[in-house]
C-alpha cells in the first residue's frame, strides 16, 4: 500500500481556498491582480493555534481501509462450536492490480524455472563459448531473420545468445562442428552449463511470420463404368440344344436367301419326328434304372414310414398284457381306381413285397370297369403292374410256382389268365367266349395244383352256384364243373308244376390246406358245405352256419380241422370239422367282410368290419375279446371291404370302397409267440403251434365232453 | 457365328454335332467381340486337355490388349452369376462341349 502524503492546507496561507469552501460569500473585493477578493470573517469560535502549533505537520494517510471498519468481527462456528474471529475483508477496495511476472530467484517456482532450461540448453551449450564468434560469421549471411546482434560486444554477449539463439547456433553448429569439435573438448564442459538470461537492454527479440498458404479441400469422384448382371448354366446339353437351334436358324437364313419358301414347314417335321423317336429308344433303354430311381425316390420320400415298417416296435405294448395297436404305414392308391372299392387282396407267394388288389363294386346297379393292380411295398405310388377291364374284377389269385400267372374273376361271370411277362397289357386267354361259363359273378379264384397233363388249373366258385375247374391249355381255357351247390331242401314249383333245381350261390370257397382235394364254399344263405373235386354230385358235408351270406372262409395255417367263417350276420365262427356246432362265435357289432388266420400263429386271426375297424383275435390270450380292435379307415368317408395278413413281414394289408389298400404294421403283442418258441427251429416251431391250438381245444372241448 | 466348323456324322443315328464358335451372349462391339472370339478358339485348340492354362491364356491376353482386370471360365458344365462392365462381356461356346465366359469388371 502506498502512501502518499498530503498536506493540510494552512488556513492562514490560503485563506482564498478556505474560504471558498468553508464560509458564506464574504463581499468582495479587488484584490492587486485585479480580480475580486474576498476577505475573510473569522468565526468566533474558531480554534486558535500558536504559530508553533501550526507548523507542526500532521500526516494523514490514504490508504484503501475502511477506518471504520469493525476489525474484530467474530462468527459462530458451527464445526468448531465456538466463535471463531472473521476475517475482515469488507474495509479494503481494490483500486489498483497489476500482474507481474517476476519471480524471486530463490522461490521453488524460479528454480524449476532455472533446472528445465538448463536441460533444454546442454547440445548448444558447448558450442555456445564460440557462439558470439560465430554469429558474427553468419551475421551478413543472415536476412531478415529477425535477430540484431550485439556485434560490438562479442565476447561479451555470447552469453547472452546463447538461449535465444539456439537453432541458429544449430545449424552453424552442425557446418562447423567438425572444426571446433576439438576446440569445444579442449575446453570442457563446465558441468550442466548454467543457463544466462539475455538482459532485455542489450538484446531484443523480434520475429516475423510469413504468409501462410491457404489449404483448400477438393474432391471429385467419377461416375464408375456401368455393370450389368449375368448368370446361366453350362452343361452338355444347353450347349448342344444351343447349336442345334442356331443351326436351323443357319439353315433357314440360307433358304431364305436363296429365295425358297415353300420347303420351310416339312423340313422341320421329319427332323422332329426323328427326335422323338430316338427319344423314346433312349427313354426305353433307361426304363430299368428310372424305376430304380423311382424307388428310391419313394423310400426318401417316405422314409419314416419304411423306417417304421422296419424298425418300429410299439413300445407300450409291455404295459399292455392283452392289448395291441395296429400302426398305418403306406397307402396304395391309384387315380383310375378312385372310385372303386377293393375286392380282393391276394399276396404273392415268390415274392414277399409283391401283392394283386382288384377292384370292382359290389354295387348290383353300379357297375362299371374293374382294375387289376400288382403293387410292390418299394414303390406306394405306383403299381408295377395295372390292367383295366371292362367289368369289376371280384378276386384274384397269384400262382403258387409260377407268380408270373395271375388268375381273376369278373363281375360277369368272366374269368381271365393273366400273364405278367408279356410286355403288353392284355390277358392271356379270356373266359368270354367259353361254352357253359359262369352266369353271374365269380366271387372267388384259386389256383390248384398242376393235374396230370401238366396244365395249369385253377377253380372258380360264382353266385350262380357252381364251382368250376378251368384249365389252360395252350392259352385256351377249357372248363370242367366240378360241383354245383345245388339246394335240395328249397322246393321251387314251376306253373306247371315241375320242380326246378335251385341253386344256393356260392359267395366264398377256401381250398384245404395239405388236401388239395377238399375244400370248403360257403353260399349266401349261409350254408358251409365241404366238397372235394373228384366228386362231383354230392357233398361231403354240410352245415348251416350263419343267417345270411358268408363272405369268407379261412383255414389255420397249423391245424388243418380248423376254420373260420364271417358273414354279414355280425359273426364270425370258429369251426373244427366235422364237428357241427362252432367253436367260438364273435360277435363284432357290424357285418364283417373278411377274416383270415395269421400265417405266424395258430390261435391269431383278424377280421374286418364294414364299420372300418379291424379286429384281431389271439385265442390264446383272450378267448372271448378281441386284442385290438382298431378303427383305420374314416368310417365318414368310406368302408373297409378286405384284410389279408403278409406271409414274410408282419404287416396287414385292409382294403376299403374307395380304392385304397392300406398296410398296418402289427404291433408285438399281436405277435406274440409261446415261450418255447424263443430258440426252435421252423419244424419246432410248427409244433409248438400245433400244441398251443390243441390246449386251446381241449379246453373249450372239455365242458361239451 | 462366323466360321462354319466340323459336323460329325455318324451314319447309324445321323446325329449332327456342330463344333463351331457360337456366341451365346455379348455386348462387345463387332471388331472386338471377333478378335476375342478368335482368341478364345486359339487357346481351346492349344491348351484342349488343360481348361487352366487355356483360360490362363485368355486372361493374359485380354488384360494386355484391352486393361486389366478381366475373368475368364472355361469348363463343360458349370453355372454361374457374373457383374460385369457393360459391353465387356463375352459367353460362347466351342467345339460341341466347351462353354467359355470371360468379363471385365473391377
Amino acid at each position: 500500500m502506498k502512501q502518499s502524503r498530503v498536506g493540510i492546507m494552512d488556513p492562514n496561507t490560503n485563506p482564498d481556498a478556505r474560504g471558498r469552501r468553508s464560509s458564506m460569500a464574504a463581499p468582495s473585493q479587488i484584490n492587486e491582480f485585479g480580480g475580486k477578493s474576498k476577505t475573510t470573517i473569522k468565526p468566533a469560535n474558531q480554534l486558535q493555534l500558536t504559530p508553533e502549533e501550526l507548523k507542526e505537520e500532521f500526516t494523514r494517510v490514504l490508504t484503501a481501509v475502511n477506518p471504520q471498519a469493525p476489525k474484530n468481527q467474530v462468527q459462530f462456528s458451527n464445526n468448531a462450536l465456538k466463535f471463531v474471529s472473521k476475517p475482515c475483508d469488507e474495509g479494503t477496495l481494490i483500486l489498483f492490480t497489476q500482474k507481474g511476472y517476476l519471480l524471486d530467484v530463490n522461490s521453488p517456482e524460479a528454480q524449476y524455472q532455472i533446472r528445465m532450461d538448463a536441460a533444454n540448453a546442454p547440445p548448444p551449450g558447448g558450442a555456445n563459448e564460440d557462439g558470439a564468434d560465430e554469429q558474427n560469421a553468419n551475421d551478413e549471411s543472415r536476412e531478415g531473420d529477425g535477430e540484431i546482434q550485439g556485434a560490438g560486444e562479442p565476447k561479451a554477449t555470447s552469453d547472452d545468445a546463447e538461449a535465444v539463439n539456439v537453432d541458429q547456433s544449430e545449424e552453424a553448429g552442425e557446418a562447423e562442428k567438425p572444426a571446433e569439435d576439438g576446440a569445444d573438448n579442449a575446453e570442457g564442459m563446465p558441468g550442466p552449463p548454467k543457463k544466462k538470461l539475455p538482459n532485455a537492454f542489450n538484446f531484443c527479440e523480434r520475429a516475423s511470420q510469413t504468409m501462410n498458404q491457404m489449404l483448400k479441400e477438393a474432391a471429385v469422384e467419377t461416375q464408375p463404368p456401368p455393370r450389368s448382371t449375368l448368370s446361366s448354366n453350362v452343361n452338355a446339353w444347353s450347349i448342344y440344344d444351343t447349336y442345334q437351334s442356331n443351326f436351323e436358324q443357319q439353315q433357314q437364313e440360307k433358304l431364305q436367301a436363296q429365295g425358297k419358301a415353300h420347303p420351310k414347314p416339312p423340313a422341320p417335321k421329319p427332323v422332329h419326328v426323328s427326335l422323338e423317336r430316338k427319344d423314346e429308344q433312349e427313354i426305353i433303354k433307361v426304363s430299368r434304372q428310372s424305376r430304380t430311381v423311382e424307388r428310391i425316390v419313394n423310400q426318401n420320400t417316405y422314409d419314416e414310414i419304411a423306417q417304421d415298417f422296419k424298425y418300429y416296435e410299439d413300445a407300450s405294448d409291455e404295459f399292455k398284457e392283452k392289448e395291441g395297436t395296429v400302426l398305418p404305414l403306406w397307402r396304395f392308391s391309384f387315380d383310375p381306381v378312385k372310385k372303386l372299392a377293393v375286392t380282393d387282396i391276394c399276396w404273392s407267394e415268390t415274392y414277399s413285397d409283391l401283392f394283386a388288389a382288384t377292384f370292382g363294386s359290389y354295387n348290383f346297379l353300379g357297375q362299371s370297369y374293374g382294375q387289376v393292380c400288382l403293387y410292390s411295398l418299394k414303390n406306394p405310388t405306383y403299381p408295377e403292374y395295372h390292367l383295366s377291364t371292362s367289368s369289376g374284377v371280384m378276386c384274384v389269385d397269384i400262382h403258387q410256382t409260377y407268380p408270373h400267372l395271375v388268375c381273376i374273376g369278373m363281375y360277369n361271370g368272366t374269368v381271365s389268365v393273366l400273364s405278367l411277362q408279356t410286355q403288353g397289357r392284355e390277358p392271356v386267354c379270356l373266359s368270354k367266349t367259353v361254352k357253359g361259363r359262369h352266369a353271374d359273378s365269380v366271387n372267388k379264384v384259386r389256383w390248384g395244383p398242376d393235374n396230370m397233363d401238366g396244365n395249369h388249373n385253377f377253380y372258380s366258385v360264382s353266385a350262380d352256384g357252381r364251382v368250376i375247374n378251368w384249365q389252360l391249355v395252350q392259352s385256351e381255357l377249357r372248363l370242367t364243373e366240378v360241383t354245383s351247390l345245388g339246394m335240395p331242401e328249397v322246393k321251387n314249383e314251376g306253373p306247371d308244376g315241375t320242380v326246378i333245381p335251385v341253386r344256393g350261390c356260392g359267395s366264398t370257397f377256401a381250398f384245404h390246406r395239405t388236401d388239395p382235394s377238399v375244400f370248403l364254399v360257403g353260399t349266401e344263405e349261409g350254408n358251409v358245405y365241404r366238397c372235394s373235386t373228384t366228386y362231383s354230385s354230392s357233398f361231403l358235408s354240410a352245415f348251416s352256419a350263419h343267417m345270411q351270406s358268408i363272405y369268407s372262409i379261412s383255414w389255420n395255417f397249423y391245424h388243418t380241422g380248423i376254420f373260420a367263417t364271417c358273414s354279414a350276420d355280425w359273426t364270425v365262427k370258429i369251426w373244427q370239422q366235422d364237428v357241427s356246432s362252432p367253436l367260438f362265435v364273435f360277435d363284432l357289432a357290424a357285418p364283417v367282410g373278411d377274416v383270415a388266420w395269421a400265417p405266424y400263429s395258430s390261435t391269431v386271426f383278424a377280421a374286418s368290419t364294414i364299420d372300418g375297424r379291424i379286429h384281431i383275435f389271439d385265442l390264446d390270450i383272450d378267448k372271448y375279446r378281441p386284442i385290438c380292435c382298431q378303427a383305420v379307415i374314416d368310417m365318414k368317408k368310406t368302408r373297409m371291404t378286405r384284410v389279408s395278413f403278409s406271409l414274410a413281414h408282419p404287416i396287414v394289408l385292409v382294403g376299403d370302397e374307395r380304392g385304397n389298400v392300406t398296410s398296418l404294421k402289427l404291433s408285438p403283442n399281436l405277435r406274440k409267440k409261446p415261450k418255447e418258441a424263443k430258440n426252435a427251429d421252423a419244424k419246432r416251431l410248427f409244433e409248438i403251434e400245433q400244441e398251443k391250438i390243441e390246449k386251446l381245444l381241449s379246453i373249450v372241448r372239455e365242458p361239451a365232453a | 457365328m462366323a466360321d462354319d466348323g466340323d459336323a460329325k456324322k455318324d451314319e447309324g443315328e445321323k446325329k449332327v454335332v456342330h463344333t463351331y464358335p457360337l456366341c451365346r451372349q455379348s455386348d462387345m462391339p463387332e471388331e472386338m467381340r471377333t478378335e476375342v472370339m478368335e482368341l478364345c478358339v486359339t487357346a481351346c485348340e492349344k491348351y484342349s486337355s488343360n481348361n487352366e492354362s487355356a483360360a490362363r491364356m485368355i486372361k493374359e491376353a485380354m488384360d494386355k490388349k484391352y486393361g486389366a482386370p478381366w475373368h475368364t471360365v472355361v469348363g463343360e458344365a458349370f453355372g454361374f452369376e457374373v457383374s460385369h462392365e457393360c459391353k465387356h462381356l463375352l459367353y460362347m461356346f466351342f467345339g460341341g462341349n466347351m462353354g467359355i465366359c470371360v468379363w471385365k469388371c473391377n
